[in-house]
């Protein structure tokens, strides 16, 4: 008979092979439990070459590439949403399966580079009967695609045996309406409506991924968007970050090392100061739009009506204009309709 | 096994559910589980003449005194908490009795005129496979009491198997940040995470509802449900009865249960026969006492078309201009206008200039970087302790 392993990670990774390797370095190589290790890829060949780490099994995500050209926003944001969220209930579903009592959710670009603060927020859900741990802005923090909440859609904790009795991952596409919800209200959504407040613990704050760079050092959580940084900056951050938690075993981190370990003082110094250049005063722009809306709108004009409303128009009309012209869309959002049937349309639903 | 189970909720409405009571077992072919909840500490002796099956009452939930004054929490907020906690308490009980198929949820000013028409919402849903049934704006209406949309929190209609099996109705009354979610915005977002879009069936909206004398029924932002709706698809009836002047919301539902052929049950005959009459008279009456009404704005120089027909808004109004001395009245009146100018003002520029704009990115009921803890700790403070005995915040918590 298998031991039951200590923990599962469930980790979406879009075209990321790279940084799934690091990953499964850190948990088979340099944390001292045992780990079901569950990656959601977004084609087939990712998934291939992904398959050929150690890890215990490999989904296949959503085909959501836009082709449309120039892509709107909106068509941007459905496939972002979709993908990341398709990537959390892939990953997450499979790793509830196992016999870990918890999952962690990591995306590409997340490292948790300590076991025991891991360990501890397993033990901390236990203490407090809570049953989805997260970190993030909270339930205060209302925008049109977090519109109860926001919080952080990697590095939570999530019970396992909770998630298959209540079915936490089996849901569709649709059902948090793409168009609007992004994953960081995704997961507040969810918080609220499956798994509830009395249930939830938010373990920390954190900056709602607003700068490049995010460390949280009472639990040694890194997240680095290498898109954002110079070229090279964020391989060399995650590398002295690596090292100073001693992490430092296995064939990728070695090779990792060895090309980006160097000089570890000049990558922090570079990455303080771009941390610097992005706390810098909003220019007058954002100033005066800030004075606006906190002075002279405020509990005046939105306090009843979001800018983002649909109604009393139809939303299956926005779900088609989406997806007209463009990539595939998973059939289980084309053939979903949000809407009213029309007396015109159908009688029935 | 039963044909259908009604869960009502109610708090002083009594007469009302003892229609619904004679309705249901005396006027309708079916058979019915009868489930009324109600926090009215007098409950019990006031329904004891009532053929219904089972009594529930709510939690110590905060409902007197006064609201919060902070402005971050709606004015409703303890009325959200204590419908919420009345229908996950009355539904949920209906699906754990398991006497019928399906539950539909009513206030007690509710009251839904046709079996056959009920019958076939419920065939419907048995047929296309779905969950949750459901009247209202939808999933593209989006406001700060309702974020992922809306639904009536009368007539929706759940599959009790489904309830029983997933635990639909096990959540807290706090569960839905009720400072600021409605009981609307509450089954949208159940709708959306509990039943899933495809399992969701919205079978009726106020866009096709319709006033007595059949005029379509206002749209948002003006009340819709007030001070009363018919759906004709559904047969489908709310009269908020003291929304209209002296008794006529009272004779108008008479008129409607006689309509409809509601006649038989000692509490309906002796409603009809004391409330009755004939249908020119109390049309004729509704009429001249909306004419009333608007003639008092209009020779003022003011709009009633934006109270829609909340005539006791509009009958407010009115009594507190004529209870003014002369002096009181010119303020009165500067007001008045300043307001309507500014809800004009407030319209034109939020669908000109910045709708899709400015808000894009944060909305203006957002409590972030203060603390929601703060919040439910002053606004819900004479609740028992165990029921709010939570965080929202918790990051600060040991």
């Amino acid at each position: 008979m298998t031991a039951a392993r200590d923990f599962a990670l469930a980790i979406s990774a879009d075209e990321e092979v790279d940084d799934v390797r690091l990953l499964v370095d850190i948990f088979r190589r340099n944390w001292t439990g045992s780990f079901h290790i569950v990656v959601c890829a977004a084609s087939a060949g990712a998934a291939a070459e992904i398959g050929r780490c150690d890890v215990d099994s490999v989904a296949i995500g959503e085909s959501v590439r836009l082709e449309a050209d120039p892509r709107e926003a909106l068509q941007e944001h459905i496939a972002g949403a979709l993908r990341a969220v398709d990537g959390i209930r892939k990953a997450c579903g499979l790793a509830a399966g196992s016999s870990a009592p918890y999952t962690m959710h990591l995306a590409a670009g997340r490292y948790p580079l300590a076991w025991d603060p891991v360990r501890a927020l397993g033990e901390g859900m236990r203490r407090r009967g809570a049953v989805l741990a997260a970190r993030g802005q909270g339930f205060g923090l209302y925008a049109h695609d977090t519109p109860v909440g926001r919080f952080d859609p990697a590095f939570f904790v999530v019970d396992n045996a909770f998630a298959r009795a209540r079915r936490l991952w089996e849901f569709s596409l649709a059902d948090f309406l793409p168009h609007k919800v992004s994953a960081p209200g995704f997961v507040a959504l969810w918080a609220l409506g499956r798994v509830g407040v009395h249930r939830f613990w938010r373990y920390a704050a954190d900056d709602g991924g607003e700068g490049p760079i995010a460390f949280d050092p009472a639990r040694g959580f890194l997240r680095v968007d290498a898109s954002r940084l110079p070229p090279d900056l964020a391989s060399r951050l995650v590398a002295s970050y690596f090292a100073e938690y001693g992490v430092t075993r296995g064939p990728a981190i070695e090779a990792f090392h060895a090309r980006w370990g160097a000089d570890a003082a000049a990558a922090r110094d570079e990455a303080r100061a771009v941390g610097r250049g992005a706390g810098r005063r909003p220019g007058a722009w954002a100033r005066g739009r800030a004075f606006l809306r906190e002075r002279l709108v405020r509990r005046w004009i939105y306090r009843y009506r979001y800018g983002d409303m649909v109604w009393p128009r139809g939303l299956d009309d926005v779900y088609r204009a989406a997806f007209g012209g463009a990539g595939p869309a998973p059939a289980e959002l084309r053939d979903v309709s949000f809407d009213m049937p029309s007396p015109r349309r159908s009688r029935a639903p | 096994m039963k044909d259908l189970a009604i869960a009502i909720s109610v708090y002083d409405k009594f007469q009302d559910v003892k229609l619904l009571s004679d309705l249901f077992r005396k006027n309708w072919p079916g058979s019915y589980d009868l489930v009324v909840c109600s926090s009215h500490p007098q409950a019990a002796s006031r329904l004891a003449d009532c053929d219904i099956d089972e009594l529930l009452s709510t939690e110590n939930l905060p409902m007197d005194g006064p609201g919060s004054s902070d402005p971050r929490v709606s004015p409703r907020a303890r009325l959200w908490v204590r419908v919420i906690d009345s229908i996950r308490k009355a539904c949920g009980r209906c699906a754990d009795r398991a006497e019928a198929p399906f539950t539909l949820h009513l206030h007690a000013d509710a009251c839904p005129l046709s079996w056959p028409k009920l019958r076939r919402l419920a065939e419907r849903m048995q047929r296309h496979g779905k969950w949750f049934a459901a009247r209202g704006e939808g999933f593209g209406f989006y406001a700060v009491n309702e974020p992922v949309g809306g639904f009536d929190d009368m007539f929706f209609v759940v599959d009790n198997a489904f309830a029983r099996d997933t635990g639909f109705w096990d959540f807290d009354p706090f569960d839905f940040l009720p400072h600021k979610i409605s009981i609307h915005g509450v089954l949208a977002i159940l709708g959306l995470t509990r039943v899933g879009i495809r399992r969701f069936y919205h079978y009726g909206s106020h866009t096709r509802a319709v006033y007595w004398d059949g005029k379509p029924v206002v749209l948002y932002p003006l009340n819709s449900a007030h001070p009363m709706y018919f759906d004709p698809e559904n047969c489908f009836l709310h009269i908020h009865e003291s929304g209209f002047r002296g008794d006529l919301g009272v004779r108008l539902k008479a008129h409607y249960l006689a309509r409809h052929e509601v006649t038989r049950g000692q509490h309906v005959e002796e409603f009809l026969a004391k409330w009755q009459t004939p249908e020119p008279e109390l049309f004729g009456a509704l009429a001249a006492s909306e004419a009333g009404l608007r003639r008092f704005f209009l020779r003022r120089g003011l709009s009633p078309a934006v109270y829609g027909r909340n005539f006791d808004q509009m009958a407010a109004l009115q009594a507190a201009y004529l209870g003014l001395p002369a002096a009181g009245k010119g303020r009165w009146l500067g007001r008045m206008h300043a307001q309507q100018a500014k809800g004009l003002v407030s319209t034109l520029v939020r669908r000109r200039f910045m709708r899709g704009r400015i808000f894009r990115d944060r909305y203006l009921d957002t409590v972030w970087p203060d603390r929601l803890d703060d919040l439910y700790e002053s606004a819900f403070a004479s609740t028992a302790r165990e029921v709010r005995d939570f965080s929202l915040d918790g990051a600060e918590f040991p």
